[in-house]
Protein backbone atom coordinates (compact mmCIF):
# COMPACT_ATOMS: atom_id res chain seq x y z
CA UNK A 1 0.00 0.00 0.00
CA UNK A 2 1.39 3.65 -1.38
CA UNK A 3 1.81 5.85 1.94
CA UNK A 4 0.04 9.61 1.80
CA UNK A 5 1.84 12.00 0.09
CA UNK A 6 3.58 14.46 2.68
CA UNK A 7 1.49 17.50 1.90
CA UNK A 8 -1.79 15.78 2.68
CA UNK A 9 -0.30 14.15 5.91
CA UNK A 10 0.54 17.61 7.02
CA UNK A 11 -2.65 19.27 5.71
CA UNK A 12 -4.90 17.08 7.30
CA UNK A 13 -3.95 17.70 10.98
CA UNK A 14 -3.96 21.40 10.05
CA UNK A 15 -7.33 21.20 7.92
CA UNK A 16 -9.30 19.41 11.68
CA UNK A 17 -7.53 22.20 13.75
CA UNK A 18 -9.45 24.73 11.50
CA UNK A 19 -12.74 22.82 11.56
CA UNK A 20 -12.48 22.90 15.45
CA UNK A 21 -11.23 25.90 16.73
CA UNK A 22 -14.45 27.79 17.17
CA UNK A 23 -15.72 24.22 19.31
CA UNK A 24 -12.54 24.24 21.06
CA UNK A 25 -12.14 28.03 22.00
CA UNK A 26 -16.10 27.46 23.65
CA UNK A 27 -14.69 24.57 25.56
CA UNK A 28 -11.49 25.87 27.20
CA UNK A 29 -11.42 29.44 26.59
CA UNK A 30 -13.00 32.69 27.88
CA UNK A 31 -12.98 35.64 26.25
CA UNK A 32 -13.57 39.09 28.47
CA UNK A 33 -14.06 42.63 27.71
CA UNK A 34 -14.58 45.27 30.18
CA UNK A 35 -16.82 48.42 29.73
CA UNK A 36 -17.68 51.52 31.50
CA UNK A 37 -21.66 50.92 31.88
CA UNK A 38 -24.96 52.71 33.22
CA UNK A 39 -26.02 50.25 36.03
CA UNK A 40 -28.75 50.32 38.60
CA UNK A 41 -27.31 50.20 42.25
CA UNK A 42 -29.74 49.03 45.05
CA UNK A 43 -27.61 49.32 48.25
CA UNK A 44 -29.69 47.71 51.36
CA UNK A 45 -28.69 48.38 54.89
CA UNK A 46 -29.54 47.73 58.59
CA UNK A 47 -31.66 50.06 60.56
CA UNK A 48 -28.65 50.91 62.19
CA UNK A 49 -26.77 51.55 59.04
CA UNK A 50 -24.97 48.20 58.84
CA UNK A 51 -24.50 46.92 55.01
CA UNK A 52 -26.86 43.61 54.77
CA UNK A 53 -23.52 42.04 53.45
CA UNK A 54 -23.01 38.91 51.70
CA UNK A 55 -26.92 38.02 51.66
CA UNK A 56 -28.71 35.99 48.72
CA UNK A 57 -30.43 38.32 45.73
CA UNK A 58 -32.09 37.70 42.40
CA UNK A 59 -32.88 40.36 40.26
CA UNK A 60 -36.11 39.75 38.11
CA UNK A 61 -37.22 41.70 34.80
CA UNK A 62 -40.71 43.36 34.08
CA UNK A 63 -42.93 40.87 33.43
CA UNK A 64 -40.21 38.24 33.94
CA UNK A 65 -41.13 34.43 35.31
CA UNK A 66 -37.22 33.64 36.01
CA UNK A 67 -34.42 35.73 37.51
CA UNK A 68 -32.23 37.64 35.27
CA UNK A 69 -29.46 37.46 38.07
CA UNK A 70 -28.79 35.70 41.40
CA UNK A 71 -26.05 35.74 43.78
CA UNK A 72 -25.05 38.25 46.81
CA UNK A 73 -25.14 40.90 47.73
CA UNK A 74 -21.39 42.60 47.96
CA UNK A 75 -19.56 44.03 51.18
CA UNK A 76 -21.18 47.36 51.12
CA UNK A 77 -24.59 45.49 50.75
CA UNK A 78 -25.30 46.44 47.31
CA UNK A 79 -26.98 44.51 44.46
CA UNK A 80 -25.91 45.89 41.09
CA UNK A 81 -27.61 45.01 37.66
CA UNK A 82 -27.61 46.34 33.98
CA UNK A 83 -31.45 46.97 33.21
CA UNK A 84 -32.10 45.59 28.77
CA UNK A 85 -35.45 46.89 29.24
CA UNK A 86 -37.87 49.59 31.09
CA UNK A 87 -40.44 48.46 33.46
CA UNK A 88 -40.36 47.49 36.88
CA UNK A 89 -37.63 45.04 38.03
CA UNK A 90 -38.04 43.07 41.23
CA UNK A 91 -35.05 43.07 43.66
CA UNK A 92 -35.47 40.13 46.42
CA UNK A 93 -32.77 40.14 49.22
CA UNK A 94 -32.76 37.32 51.93
CA UNK A 95 -30.87 36.39 54.75
CA UNK A 96 -31.14 32.82 56.33
CA UNK A 97 -32.38 34.44 59.45
CA UNK A 98 -35.87 35.98 57.84
CA UNK A 99 -34.44 39.68 57.26
CA UNK A 100 -34.38 40.52 53.63
CA UNK A 101 -36.58 42.53 51.71
CA UNK A 102 -38.66 42.20 48.45
CA UNK A 103 -38.29 45.71 46.06
CA UNK A 104 -39.75 46.99 43.23
CA UNK A 105 -37.20 49.27 40.99
CA UNK A 106 -39.05 51.32 38.31
CA UNK A 107 -36.53 51.18 35.37
CA UNK A 108 -37.25 54.26 32.54
CA UNK A 109 -36.55 54.20 29.34
CA UNK A 110 -33.24 55.18 29.40
CA UNK A 111 -32.57 52.06 31.22
CA UNK A 112 -31.78 53.97 34.31
CA UNK A 113 -34.03 53.89 37.88
CA UNK A 114 -36.54 56.25 37.23
CA UNK A 115 -36.43 58.62 40.24
CA UNK A 116 -33.70 57.94 42.92
CA UNK A 117 -35.04 56.21 46.23
CA UNK A 118 -34.08 58.32 49.08
CA UNK A 119 -33.19 56.23 52.46
CA UNK A 120 -36.35 55.79 54.58
CA UNK A 121 -36.56 58.38 57.50
CA UNK A 122 -33.95 57.94 60.22
CA UNK A 123 -34.09 56.23 63.49
CA UNK A 124 -34.90 59.32 65.28
CA UNK A 125 -37.56 60.18 63.53
CA UNK A 126 -39.15 56.48 64.07
CA UNK A 127 -39.01 56.82 67.04
CA UNK A 128 -40.12 60.15 67.79
CA UNK A 129 -43.32 59.47 65.22
CA UNK A 130 -43.98 56.26 67.06
CA UNK A 131 -44.23 57.39 70.15
CA UNK A 132 -46.43 60.13 69.60
CA UNK A 133 -48.45 57.95 67.22
CA UNK A 134 -49.03 55.42 70.20
CA UNK A 135 -49.44 57.70 72.67
CA UNK A 136 -52.04 59.46 70.55
CA UNK A 137 -54.25 56.15 70.03
CA UNK A 138 -53.87 55.38 73.46
CA UNK A 139 -55.27 59.27 74.42
CA UNK A 140 -58.08 58.82 72.39
CA UNK A 141 -58.88 55.12 73.86
CA UNK A 142 -58.61 56.44 77.38
CA UNK A 143 -60.95 59.48 76.37
CA UNK A 144 -63.23 57.58 74.91
CA UNK A 145 -63.19 55.13 77.98
CA UNK A 146 -63.35 58.05 80.37
CA UNK A 147 -66.67 59.24 78.57
CA UNK A 148 -68.23 56.27 78.40
CA UNK A 149 -67.88 55.37 82.35
CA UNK A 150 -67.91 58.95 84.29
CA UNK B 1 -37.50 39.34 64.26
CA UNK B 2 -40.47 40.80 61.94
CA UNK B 3 -41.24 39.03 58.70
CA UNK B 4 -41.79 41.44 55.91
CA UNK B 5 -43.76 41.25 52.62
CA UNK B 6 -42.87 39.18 49.84
CA UNK B 7 -41.09 36.11 52.49
CA UNK B 8 -45.06 34.28 53.15
CA UNK B 9 -47.26 32.71 50.31
CA UNK B 10 -51.03 33.46 50.26
CA UNK B 11 -51.61 29.79 51.30
CA UNK B 12 -49.73 31.26 54.85
CA UNK B 13 -51.32 34.90 55.41
CA UNK B 14 -54.44 34.57 54.32
CA UNK B 15 -55.38 31.68 57.12
CA UNK B 16 -52.88 33.94 59.33
CA UNK B 17 -55.05 36.71 58.83
CA UNK B 18 -58.42 35.04 59.03
CA UNK B 19 -56.91 33.30 62.78
CA UNK B 20 -55.60 36.90 63.69
CA UNK B 21 -58.52 38.37 63.18
CA UNK B 22 -60.79 36.43 65.16
CA UNK B 23 -57.61 36.82 68.00
CA UNK B 24 -58.05 40.53 67.66
CA UNK B 25 -61.52 40.24 68.05
CA UNK B 26 -61.21 38.54 71.10
CA UNK B 27 -58.83 40.53 72.62
CA UNK B 28 -60.70 43.63 71.87
CA UNK B 29 -64.11 42.39 73.66
CA UNK B 30 -60.88 41.66 76.70
CA UNK B 31 -60.22 44.73 76.53
CA UNK B 32 -63.36 46.98 76.72
CA UNK B 33 -64.77 44.44 79.52
CA UNK B 34 -61.63 44.63 81.74
CA UNK B 35 -59.35 47.61 80.93
CA UNK B 36 -60.13 50.78 82.85
CA UNK B 37 -58.97 54.23 82.47
CA UNK B 38 -56.44 53.75 85.28
CA UNK B 39 -54.34 50.94 83.56
CA UNK B 40 -54.07 52.90 79.99
CA UNK B 41 -51.92 55.30 80.56
CA UNK B 42 -49.63 52.65 82.20
CA UNK B 43 -50.21 50.18 78.98
CA UNK B 44 -49.50 53.20 76.64
CA UNK B 45 -46.32 53.17 78.28
CA UNK B 46 -44.94 50.29 78.25
CA UNK B 47 -46.21 49.55 74.73
CA UNK B 48 -44.01 52.89 73.64
CA UNK B 49 -41.27 51.58 75.54
CA UNK B 50 -41.34 47.97 73.44
CA UNK B 51 -41.60 50.04 70.76
CA UNK B 52 -38.59 51.98 71.03
CA UNK B 53 -36.94 48.72 72.15
CA UNK B 54 -37.47 47.29 69.27
CA UNK B 55 -35.65 49.86 67.45
CA UNK B 56 -32.74 49.42 69.07
CA UNK B 57 -30.99 46.75 67.23
CA UNK B 58 -27.46 44.94 68.07
CA UNK B 59 -24.98 44.08 65.73
CA UNK B 60 -24.03 40.04 66.01
CA UNK B 61 -21.48 38.58 64.71
CA UNK B 62 -22.45 37.07 61.23
CA UNK B 63 -23.50 40.23 60.44
CA UNK B 64 -27.17 39.63 61.43
CA UNK B 65 -28.76 42.39 63.81
CA UNK B 66 -31.44 41.44 66.84
CA UNK B 67 -33.45 43.65 69.17
CA UNK B 68 -35.16 42.71 72.25
CA UNK B 69 -38.93 43.10 71.73
CA UNK B 70 -40.66 43.03 75.40
CA UNK B 71 -42.96 40.48 74.66
CA UNK B 72 -42.75 39.54 78.45
CA UNK B 73 -42.50 42.58 80.33
CA UNK B 74 -45.99 43.35 78.30
CA UNK B 75 -47.71 40.16 79.02
CA UNK B 76 -46.71 39.96 82.48
CA UNK B 77 -47.74 43.06 83.71
CA UNK B 78 -50.90 43.16 81.09
CA UNK B 79 -51.75 40.10 80.60
CA UNK B 80 -51.72 37.79 77.14
CA UNK B 81 -54.54 39.50 75.40
CA UNK B 82 -53.74 43.09 76.50
CA UNK B 83 -50.09 42.08 75.42
CA UNK B 84 -51.22 40.58 72.08
CA UNK B 85 -53.35 43.82 70.89
CA UNK B 86 -50.77 45.95 72.22
CA UNK B 87 -48.03 44.61 70.21
CA UNK B 88 -50.10 44.09 67.04
CA UNK B 89 -51.04 47.96 67.49
CA UNK B 90 -46.86 48.27 67.22
CA UNK B 91 -46.28 46.02 64.59
CA UNK B 92 -49.58 47.52 62.26
CA UNK B 93 -47.47 50.94 62.91
CA UNK B 94 -44.24 49.51 61.82
CA UNK B 95 -45.32 47.84 58.57
CA UNK B 96 -47.65 51.27 57.33
CA UNK B 97 -45.19 53.92 58.45
CA UNK B 98 -41.61 52.97 58.44
CA UNK B 99 -42.26 49.69 56.06
CA UNK B 100 -40.43 47.59 58.91
CA UNK B 101 -42.18 44.07 58.76
CA UNK B 102 -44.91 43.48 56.03
CA UNK B 103 -48.45 44.25 55.75
CA UNK B 104 -48.76 40.67 54.70
CA UNK B 105 -46.92 39.46 56.99
CA UNK B 106 -48.67 41.24 59.69
CA UNK B 107 -50.85 38.62 61.14
CA UNK B 108 -47.90 36.36 61.46
CA UNK B 109 -46.11 38.78 63.02
CA UNK B 110 -49.43 39.71 65.62
CA UNK B 111 -49.66 35.56 66.19
CA UNK B 112 -46.08 34.64 66.60
CA UNK B 113 -45.06 37.73 68.76
CA UNK B 114 -48.03 38.88 69.82
CA UNK B 115 -50.27 35.57 70.66
CA UNK B 116 -47.70 33.05 71.23
CA UNK B 117 -45.11 34.89 72.35
CA UNK B 118 -47.11 36.48 75.43
CA UNK B 119 -48.87 33.01 76.02
CA UNK B 120 -44.86 31.22 76.61
CA UNK B 121 -44.50 34.06 78.99
CA UNK B 122 -47.12 34.06 81.19
CA UNK B 123 -46.92 30.25 80.61
CA UNK B 124 -43.11 30.47 82.38
CA UNK B 125 -43.94 32.87 84.79
CA UNK B 126 -46.74 31.09 85.91
CA UNK B 127 -44.79 27.88 86.18
CA UNK B 128 -41.85 29.28 88.17
CA UNK B 129 -43.24 31.86 90.31
CA UNK B 130 -44.17 29.87 93.04
CA UNK B 131 -40.35 28.95 93.07
CA UNK B 132 -39.03 32.08 93.38
CA UNK B 133 -40.34 35.67 91.61
CA UNK B 134 -37.10 37.04 89.97
CA UNK B 135 -36.81 33.85 88.30
CA UNK B 136 -40.39 33.76 87.20
CA UNK B 137 -40.05 37.15 85.87
CA UNK B 138 -36.49 36.01 84.03
CA UNK B 139 -38.00 33.07 82.43
CA UNK B 140 -41.31 34.74 81.06
CA UNK B 141 -39.10 37.39 78.91
CA UNK B 142 -36.68 34.60 77.60
CA UNK B 143 -39.41 32.45 76.50
CA UNK B 144 -41.95 34.86 75.46
CA UNK B 145 -38.81 35.87 72.73
CA UNK B 146 -37.54 32.04 72.10
CA UNK B 147 -41.26 30.78 71.65
CA UNK B 148 -42.06 33.36 68.86
CA UNK B 149 -38.39 32.78 67.26
CA UNK B 150 -39.15 29.47 66.85
CA UNK B 151 -42.88 30.13 65.41
CA UNK B 152 -41.44 32.32 63.29
CA UNK B 153 -38.60 30.71 62.03
CA UNK B 154 -40.85 27.15 61.79
CA UNK B 155 -43.13 29.50 59.42
CA UNK B 156 -40.76 30.84 57.24
CA UNK B 157 -38.83 27.02 57.00
CA UNK B 158 -42.21 26.20 56.13
CA UNK B 159 -42.60 28.07 52.59
CA UNK B 160 -40.17 26.20 50.07
CA UNK B 161 -42.34 23.30 50.98
CA UNK B 162 -45.90 25.26 50.05
CA UNK B 163 -45.38 27.16 47.37
CA UNK B 164 -42.33 26.21 44.08
CA UNK B 165 -42.18 27.36 40.12
CA UNK B 166 -42.75 25.01 37.74
CA UNK B 167 -38.88 24.68 37.82
CA UNK B 168 -38.70 23.82 41.39
CA UNK B 169 -37.46 26.63 42.74
CA UNK B 170 -39.06 28.64 45.93
CA UNK B 171 -41.72 30.94 45.19
CA UNK B 172 -41.05 32.87 48.61
CA UNK B 173 -38.88 32.25 51.57
CA UNK B 174 -36.32 30.22 49.88
CA UNK B 175 -34.91 28.37 53.21
CA UNK B 176 -36.29 25.41 55.11
CA UNK B 177 -36.12 24.65 58.66
CA UNK B 178 -32.47 23.46 58.62
CA UNK B 179 -31.89 26.38 57.71
CA UNK B 180 -34.15 28.65 59.57
CA UNK B 181 -34.28 27.20 62.86
CA UNK B 182 -30.89 27.70 64.10
CA UNK B 183 -30.08 30.90 62.13
CA UNK B 184 -33.38 32.59 64.00
CA UNK B 185 -33.97 30.85 66.91
CA UNK B 186 -30.07 30.29 67.84
CA UNK B 187 -29.56 34.24 67.99
CA UNK B 188 -32.65 34.37 70.29
CA UNK B 189 -31.99 32.24 73.02
CA UNK B 190 -29.06 35.23 73.84
CA UNK B 191 -31.60 37.74 72.95
CA UNK B 192 -33.82 36.44 75.27
CA UNK B 193 -31.32 37.10 77.98
CA UNK B 194 -31.62 41.05 77.44
CA UNK B 195 -35.87 40.24 77.66
CA UNK B 196 -35.14 38.38 80.55
CA UNK B 197 -33.58 41.13 82.21
CA UNK B 198 -35.93 43.37 80.89
CA UNK B 199 -39.32 41.61 82.54
CA UNK B 200 -37.56 41.32 85.44
CA UNK B 201 -36.70 44.90 86.30
CA UNK B 202 -40.66 45.92 84.62
CA UNK B 203 -41.79 43.71 86.74
CA UNK B 204 -40.09 44.58 89.81
CA UNK B 205 -40.28 48.46 89.00
CA UNK B 206 -43.91 48.97 86.97
CA UNK B 207 -45.99 46.07 88.19
CA UNK B 208 -48.60 48.11 90.77
CA UNK B 209 -48.43 47.60 94.31
CA UNK B 210 -51.31 45.53 95.66
CA UNK B 211 -51.06 46.93 99.51
CA UNK B 212 -52.02 50.41 97.99
CA UNK B 213 -55.67 51.04 97.98
CA UNK B 214 -55.79 53.45 94.81
CA UNK B 215 -53.53 51.06 93.17
CA UNK B 216 -54.89 49.82 90.00
CA UNK B 217 -55.07 45.76 89.52
CA UNK B 218 -52.63 43.55 88.80
CA UNK B 219 -51.11 41.57 85.85
CA UNK B 220 -54.08 40.59 84.12
CA UNK B 221 -55.64 36.93 84.07
CA UNK B 222 -55.03 35.98 80.15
Amino acid sequence: MRAAPLPVVLALPAFLALLTAPVATTAHGLDHTVAGDHAVVVTLTYDDGAPFSFESCEVTPPAGDAPSQVGRTDRRGRVVFLADRPGDWRVRVVAQDGHGADLTVPVGADLLPSGERAAGPTRPVKLVTGVSVLFGIFGVVTLLMSRRKP
Amino acid sequence: MHVPDGFLGPQTYLPAYGLAAAAWMVGLRRLRARLDAATLPRLAVVTATAFVLMMITVPLPGGTTVHVAGIGMLAVLFGVWNAFLSLSLVFLLQALLFGDGGVTALPVNALAMGLVGSLAAVGAHRLLRPVNRDAALFAAGWAGTVASATVLAGVLGLQPLLSRAPDGSPLFFPFGWKTTLPAVVLPHLVVGVADGILAMLAGRCLAPRPATAEAPRGPEAP
